[in-house]
């Protein structure tokens, strides 16, 4: 079977869902049950079709032929399965958080295209059919982060998310192009067969840049933290398994290119900066959506870490287990805020534990989070730290790690608290009492899934890689050694936190205003981006006063035209006697120019 | 080749039976029978000069007429032309049988200017064709006299000069008949004086055609002049003066080709420049029509200036075209003037007041600006393209954007017709509509399809060039 | 053998002759039904161009001392084109709405404005090319001049300011071209045969003289100036003709041009950076617009330097690059103008500082802008992607590094445009209330756009398997 047809059912729901205007109740349950169609059909692919890879020509010109090219080898059955199995757990926790009947259809359209094309990207096989969905989560993600329009920042963050793409769209085909022209295919696998050429850095870089857009990276991050103003569910599906992820992904892809490029060195130092200023800027944060979209940006930092450590493995294996549990964490922060009227900010919400399934499910997210034995998260980190040989890239993955363990047990600490008002602690007990129950259940699944998800170390290294250099990739192991530094940096990370913001009870970090301005770092980064619009905004201006210049002066030049035709027009002054002249000159003019 | 002459003996006859209705007019006064008499007449003269034309014959009549296709071309389409302006006057303020008797004589001197075979005959050819119009735009009343005596004094500087410059030219050809005079082989040594004639000739016939700097009278006449008048004199005088001129550059004086194409081409761009440039700041709408007329004639001049075959064609291809065109839209301006609608201003909203019209009058205008697939079009393209076959390069850029700079001007125009604004309908006389009808369809169906008049203007041309 | 293109040229005369008589009450009915017809006859040509039995070449004697003849060839090329103006015009005609003002004079004027385009880019020979030419420049001048908006009297006579111009360096250039061929000649394969013949510095004159009457159509900077005020005082119908069809006249002659003549060659360098400059101008110089359809306009001059670039590259994939960016930018534009000719006709401003929170009740406009938006900044599935990468690609085997260079303008004309957007269309600070709403027609309009947007990119082979190199 074509690998395409996996996505067909949730187009197909999708637009089935936006024409159900009438029925909005029922919109959410057949885009879920249209999702599940998918995660059958995905998983009958993966098992059947695996390490199979299928091409159709689209249209061909001129040498240039185009195909539409799929495979299901380990690394595309891996993202494939991941967003299969999220996606119905988006819908279903969906269902329960869309409480607007008139914007349902609307809303589940949208997601099942993003989660389409997130599927389409996993099993792409050339850079036309991953551009294809590269665009369209780009697109699609604009849609949803600017969800609620008529709220006041969603313009501003939707465009700030689709601009920033668009660099990284526009860095993308220039890449495409310029490969094409380099091995005249478009297909990885070809590509990384064919034998290296020195001109590929240039389409490499560029292809980083894209990377970088996409997955947030530095200097390109701070879209993500604006995107939180979209719904909670998008929050959960972009930070999990979709958008972010594909950059990292195709990284992961290309990684034999970027290795023979010797461009390594610059996915890890971008990665550990990102991951840096993610984690900081995690802790200083008070939006309990944007903590955690920090901590994305610290996740994907890490990823790409590994990736510029050649240890594609340990990469893949944070790569799972990060979905579970970060899908998990804004699922539960999304339910958290519906019992407290939307509140965002961590300080005015209260009371997380009245709900103990929601409580303890996010107990496991946290600590997976954290990394603490033996959740997953524990082993995708240990397994990224036992990899690292340089010893200041482990000490600065250390440091982030105690610093994640810092803001994660913040951000569950501080809304633990219950109000001080008996009436307001009853009513928000029934407020916990009522979310939704699809909310819960899909929080629940994911909680199974964050605890069990540390198995894929056992089978990771089992499955086969293609490309040539698979031999090469660093191998998966966690050491002991790392293991316990990462268990005590953790450790360390919980008893500071609880000293500070349960003992001490602190409001944050504002009365420390030079260390609060070190850590929250994203207000310089959105400077030096508005220093950057407003430059191209002046230039513009100057572009413009040109442009008006030169409409005024073909206008005088128009002028200076009427101006001498009103001066000719002088000469015909009615007095025949000006004529007799006129004509006597014109006799004299010629016998001129027969003389001469 | 018997039977041939006698169609020109027709010829003649015609002629003298329109000198005739033209002299009964006054004593019978009956406007419907000169009016028929005249139309059949020069119905008649035009079939019998197609047929000349097309038997392609070249023979003298009785000396003075010399029949060929170039002249029996210009018989028959200043007959078609007369015609024209007769329907247009049929309605004028003035006395019809005494214009109709004027016009008779007019039209007598018109038709004979291409047949003349001397300049004798040219001469006062050109002088019966030119006086009558002096009393034909004064007969229309006491506002019409100051420019009817300017035209009457240009006239009479015109003749002077030309009488003059035929006394220079008397040494070389005792005959002063129209044909090539040889280079220095009269009894004078060298050709001094000959090229003096030349130019006294050119200069003459140049203020008819309306040439730089001697066309400063055009603007005046025309717009103080009834409107029918002014489509005569440019529609038709004016292309009378071509002619003659084109019969004494190409025909007599030949050998100084190299000398007159200098003269052509700077007559032509002085000419366009300063028609397109004073008719861009023009109010009143026939003024503005007369500087055009004036930017026409220099880019007839253009083929002039090319001196050939192609040249030729392409300059009588225009004139017919710019004759058809001029009396085209000075039909619509008499009409709009007669309902006291002069400049560009009042022509404002008249889309709504009469869509014909204003329909009309914008397809002329484009027309002359040279606008796709109008005739004006098709004769501008064959004239810039002889300039540059003739290597005139320069000439043919200018000639160019001039007539890009016109569209400016009849732009205006058009622009202002269509113009919202709301005022009550107008409807013009059957006459006005007919000969407007008449125009629009000569420039639309032999714009779109222009090869028989081009076939026609060839051979035009290769009879005058004696190819 | 059928004569595709004398019946479709008279398919469409007759139209116009039709809607004259009959325009007062069944303009609209007419107009449309000419329009589908002549689709019908393209879609059947393009079926049986791809299989090969087309009569690809169309002629009758016209004037024959000069050598001209009424001759039309049918080339992938001029399908396309021909198939995309039909569209364009469709939608243009179909968005002023079946009931309502009287659109007799302005179908006629967009009808004969289509026959001009059809003639256009299917004319075999420079003299006709320059007739359809100027017949479609009239009827452009007139219908900004009778329908546009309040202040349409300055823009009007810019645009014939300039576009006399144009046509005065065109109708040079053409005549240079007939004297110096060998034998007399306008007929283009003949030209591009033989124009290696003509000395080299007449060469670069006529390139001179025909690249500038080219971008002054396309238009490129600096000949510009005409453009913004065109397109923002034409009525909507207008500038999506004007912008859809007849931007792509100076982007056709472009093309012909620099097959034309082998000069082109090493002028091509030249070109390639004024394309850039060009690019990066209009996208700076859109930045500080208020008006969505003088935006719309920067936008286009844009697309316009991309098309210029890629003809400048003079390899296949350049030319069809370009020609399908035509295409593309065809259906683009239109969609773009007829969405904001809709929120204008909604809210009654297309100012971007006024219009607020378009989305929430002119939902079929606001998104369609938004496609339109995706599509100029070339979203894959629409047809401005495979245009984008046909043309870089082929612009990368040119020039190499610097062919990617006109990207980082698409990235400058994204940014404002979603500025734009963000600003127009979604932000609800004080909503506007409605003078419109926004009928059957005007969403049908959309619909056609969006569906020719969407269609060729998803399908991009049915052209493209026209074409056999």
């Amino acid at each position: 079977m074509l690998p395409l047809f996996v996505i067909a059912p949730l187009l197909f729901g999708g637009f089935i869902s936006l024409f159900m205007r009438g029925r909005s109740h029922i919109a959410g349950w057949t885009a879920f049950a249209f999702s599940i169609a998918s995660l059958i059909l995905a998983a009958y692919e993966v098992l059947y079709s695996f390490g199979k890879a299928y091409s159709i020509t689209w249209f061909a010109i001129s040498g240039l032929v185009v195909h539409i090219s799929m495979s299901i080898y380990t690394l595309n059955a891996i993202l494939l399965m991941l967003v299969a199995l999220v996606t119905p757990l988006i819908m279903l926790y969906s269902i329960g958080y869309m409480d607007v009947p008139s914007e349902r259809p609307r809303f589940f359209f949208e997601i099942s295209i993003f989660a389409a094309s997130m599927m389409l990207f996993a099993i792409s096989a050339n850079f036309i059919t991953m551009f294809i969905a590269w665009e369209l989560l780009g697109i699609t993600s604009y849609l949803l982060i600017g969800f609620w329009y008529h709220k006041e920042r969603v313009p501003y963050a939707a465009r700030k998310s689709i601009t920033t793409i668009l660099i990284g769209d526009m860095a993308m085909l220039s890449a495409m192009v310029l490969i094409w022209n380099a091995f005249h295919t478009f297909n990885f696998y070809s590509i990384m067969a064919s034998p290296y050429i020195n001109a590929m850095q240039i389409p490499l870089l560029l292809i980083l840049a894209a990377v970088f857009t996409k997955s947030a990276q530095f200097p390109f991050h701070e879209w993500l933290a604006d995107a939180m103003e979209g719904p909670t569910p998008v929050s959960a599906f972009l930070h999990s398994s979709t958008m972010v992820k594909a950059g990292v992904f195709l990284v992961a892809l290309l990684l034999p290119l970027f290795y023979e490029a010797h461009l390594l060195y610059v996915i890890l130092a971008f990665g550990i900066a990102t991951a840096f200023i993610g984690a900081t800027n995690a802790i200083a944060e008070r939006h309990i959506k944007r903590i955690l979209a920090y901590s994305t940006m610290e996740d994907l930092g890490i990823m790409l870490v590994a990736l510029g450590l050649h240890a594609l493995l340990a990469a893949m294996l944070f790569f799972i287990v990060q979905t579970f549990y970060k899908a998990l964490l804004f699922m539960s922060a999304g339910s958290i805020m519906k019992a407290n009227d939307n509140a965002e900010n961590i300080y005015l919400i209260k009371g997380s534990t009245k709900n103990r399934l929601l409580f303890i499910s996010t107990l496991f997210g946290v600590g997976s989070i954290a990394g603490i034995f033996p959740l997953s998260g524990f082993f995708g980190k240990v397994a990224i730290d036992s990899v690292a040989s340089n010893i200041y890239v482990y000490i600065l993955l250390t440091v982030i790690e105690f610093a994640s363990s810092i803001y994660i047990f913040r951000w569950l600490f501080i809304p633990m608290r219950d109000p001080l008002t008996k009436g307001i602690d009853a009513e928000l007990t029934a407020k916990y009492k009522n979310i939704p129950k699809t909310m819960l259940y899909a929080i629940a699944v994911l909680a199974l899934l964050v605890a069990i998800g540390g198995f894929a170390y056992a089978y990771l290294p089992g499955l086969p890689y293609a490309g040539v250099f698979a031999n090469t990739y660093m191998p998966l192991h966690i050491s002991l050694v790392s293991g316990l530094t990462e268990t005590i940096a953790v450790l360390l990370g919980i008893s500071v936190t609880y000293y500070i913001y349960v003992k001490m009870n602190l409001k944050g970090m504002s009365s420390h205003r030079a260390l609060h301005t070190l850590l929250y770092n994203s207000i310089a980064v959105n400077w030096v981006y508005s220093i950057i619009a407003a430059a191209f905004y002046e230039i513009g201006g100057i572009v413009n006063s040109f442009d008006y210049a030169l409409y005024w002066f073909i206008v005088m030049g128009g002028d200076g035209l009427v101006f001498i035709a009103e001066r000719l027009r002088r000469i015909v002054n009615g007095q025949i006697n000006a004529y007799a002249v006129a004509f006597a000159a014109g006799i004299i003019l010629l016998v001129i120019i027969i003389a001469v | 080749m018997a039977s041939i002459e006698y169609f020109g003996y027709a010829l003649f006859a015609l002629l003298a039976l329109l000198a005739l209705a033209a002299m009964a007019a006054p004593f019978h006064r009956r406007k419907k029978v000169s009016f028929v008499l005249g139309a059949v007449i020069l119905a008649a003269i035009t079939l019998t000069a197609s047929y000349l034309f097309a038997s392609g014959s070249s023979f003298y009549l009785l000396n003075i007429f010399r029949i060929y296709p170039f002249s029996m071309l210009f018989v028959g389409v200043f007959s078609i032309l007369l015609l024209l302006v007769m329907a247009l006057s049929y309605d004028a303020p003035g006395s019809f049988d005494s214009f109709f008797m004027l016009f008779g004589f007019a039209a007598l001197g018109i038709v004979m200017v291409p047949m003349a075979s001397s300049l004798i005959g040219l001469l006062l050819s050109l002088e019966l064709a030119s006086i009558p119009t002096v009393f034909m735009i004064a007969i229309n009343g006491k506002k019409f006299i100051e420019s009817s005596v300017k035209l009457l004094i240009m006239s009479g500087i015109a003749i002077s000069i030309l009488v003059f410059g035929m006394a220079l030219a008397f040494p070389y050809d005792a005959q002063l008949s129209l044909v090539q005079i040889g280079s220095a082989s009269g009894p004078i040594e060298g050709s001094y004086l000959a090229l003096l004639a030349l130019v006294l000739f050119i200069g003459g016939l140049s203020i008819e055609a309306a040439l730089f700097p001697f066309n400063l009278w055009v603007p005046d006449v025309y717009e103080g002049a009834p409107a029918n008048m002014s489509a005569m004199l440019s529609g038709i005088n004016k292309k009378v003066a071509l002619v003659a001129m084109m019969e004494i550059s190409f025909a007599m004086f030949a050998v100084y080709s190299s000398t007159y194409v200098t003269i052509f081409m700077v007559l032509s761009i002085f000419t366009m420049f300063f028609g397109n440039l004073a008719a861009m700041v023009q109010k009143s709408v026939k003024r503005l029509l007369a500087y055009s007329s004036i930017s026409q004639a220099g880019y007839i001049l253009v083929g002039f200036a090319a001196a050939s075959q192609y040249g030729l064609e392409a300059s009588i291809f225009q004139m017919i075209t710019h004759s058809f065109m001029i009396i085209g839209a000075f039909a619509v301006i008499m009409f709009l003037e007669n309902q006291g609608i002069k400049t560009i201003d009042e022509y404002r909203g008249m889309s709504s007041r009469n869509r014909y019209l204003s329909i009309a009058l914008s397809l002329l205008l484009l027309s002359m600006a040279g606008v796709p697939p109008l005739m004006g079009f098709d004769g501008k393209f064959l004239l810039f393209t002889s300039a540059i076959k003739s290597d005139l390069l320069a000439l043919a850029f200018i000639a160019i954007l001039n007539s890009f700079l016109s569209i400016y001007y009849y732009g205006k125009v058009i622009i202002a017709m269509y113009q919202p604004k709301k005022e009550e309908r107008i409807v013009a006389p059957k006459a006005i509509i007919a000969v407007i009808s008449i125009a629009l369809f000569v420039i639309i169906i032999f714009g779109m399809y222009p090869q028989p008049i081009i076939s026609i203007a060839a051979k035009a041309a290769s009879a005058l060039l004696g190819i | 053998m059928i004569q595709i293109l004398f019946i479709s040229l008279i398919t469409i005369a007759i139209a116009i002759a039709a809607n004259i008589i009959f325009g007062r009450k069944y303009s609209q009915h007419i107009s449309i039904a000419a329009v589908l017809l002549v689709l019908i006859y393209m879609s059947y040509s393009i079926s049986a161009f791809t299989s090969g039995s087309l009569a690809v070449s169309e002629s009758l004697p016209y004037i024959s001392s000069l050598g001209i003849s009424l001759h039309f060839t049918l080339t992938p090329i001029s399908i396309m084109l021909i198939t995309m103006s039909l569209i364009v015009t469709l939608a243009a005609i179909v968005w002023q709405g079946i009931r309502g003002a009287n659109t007799r004079s302005i179908n006629s004027l967009l009808l004969l404005f289509l026959l001009s385009a059809i003639g256009l880019f299917a004319s075999a020979n420079l003299f006709l090319f320059y007739i359809f030419w100027d017949v479609g420049v009239i009827s452009v001048f007139f219908i900004i001049r009778s329908f546009g908006s309040a202040s349409r009297d300055v823009a009007s006579k810019n645009f014939l300011i300039y576009s006399i111009f144009a046509s005065a360096l065109l109708l040079f250039a053409i005549m240079l071209i007939y004297f110096y061929t060998p034998v007399g000649s306008f007929n283009i394969s003949y030209i591009t045969a033989h124009s290696y013949e003509i000395p080299i510095d007449i060469q670069e004159s006529i390139f001179m003289l025909m690249f500038i009457a080219f971008a002054i159509k396309m238009p490129v900077f600096p000949f510009h100036s005409w453009m913004p005020n065109a397109y923002s005082d034409a009525p909507t119908s207008g500038s999506v003709v004007i912008a859809g069809v007849l931007s792509k006249f100076g982007a056709y002659g472009m093309l012909v041009l620099f097959y034309l003549l082998p000069v082109a060659e090493t002028l091509k360098t030249y070109v390639y950076a004024i394309a850039v400059v060009s690019v990066f101008y209009s996208a700076f110089a859109a930045m500080r617009q208020n008006d969505l359809k003088k935006m719309a306009g920067y936008t286009s001059m844009i697309e316009s330097g991309i098309i210029l670039a890629g003809i400048a590259s003079l390899n296949y994939l350049g030319e069809y690059g370009s020609v399908y960016m035509m295409l593309a930018h065809g259906f683009t534009i239109a969609l773009m103008f007829i969405a904001i000719g809709s929120l204008e006709f909604a809210y009654g401003t297309r100012s971007i500082s006024i219009l607020k929170g378009a989305v929430s009740s002119a939902k079929s406009a606001s998104y369609s802008f938004m496609l339109a938006i995706f599509g100029s900044t070339g979203m894959p599935l629409t047809a401005g992607f495979i245009a984008e990468l046909m043309i870089f690609i082929g612009t990368v085997s040119a020039f190499g590094l610097y062919g990617i260079v006109p990207l980082a303008g698409i990235i400058l004309l994204g940014a404002y445009m979603y500025l734009a957007a963000s600003r127009s269309i979604m932000s609800t600070k004080e909503k506007l209330s409605e003078v419109g709403i926004i009928g059957k027609s005007q969403k049908a309009a959309m619909a056609i756009a969006i569906a020719a947007v969407l269609f060729f990119g998803v399908f991009p082979f049915i052209f493209l398997n026209m074409v056999k190199i």
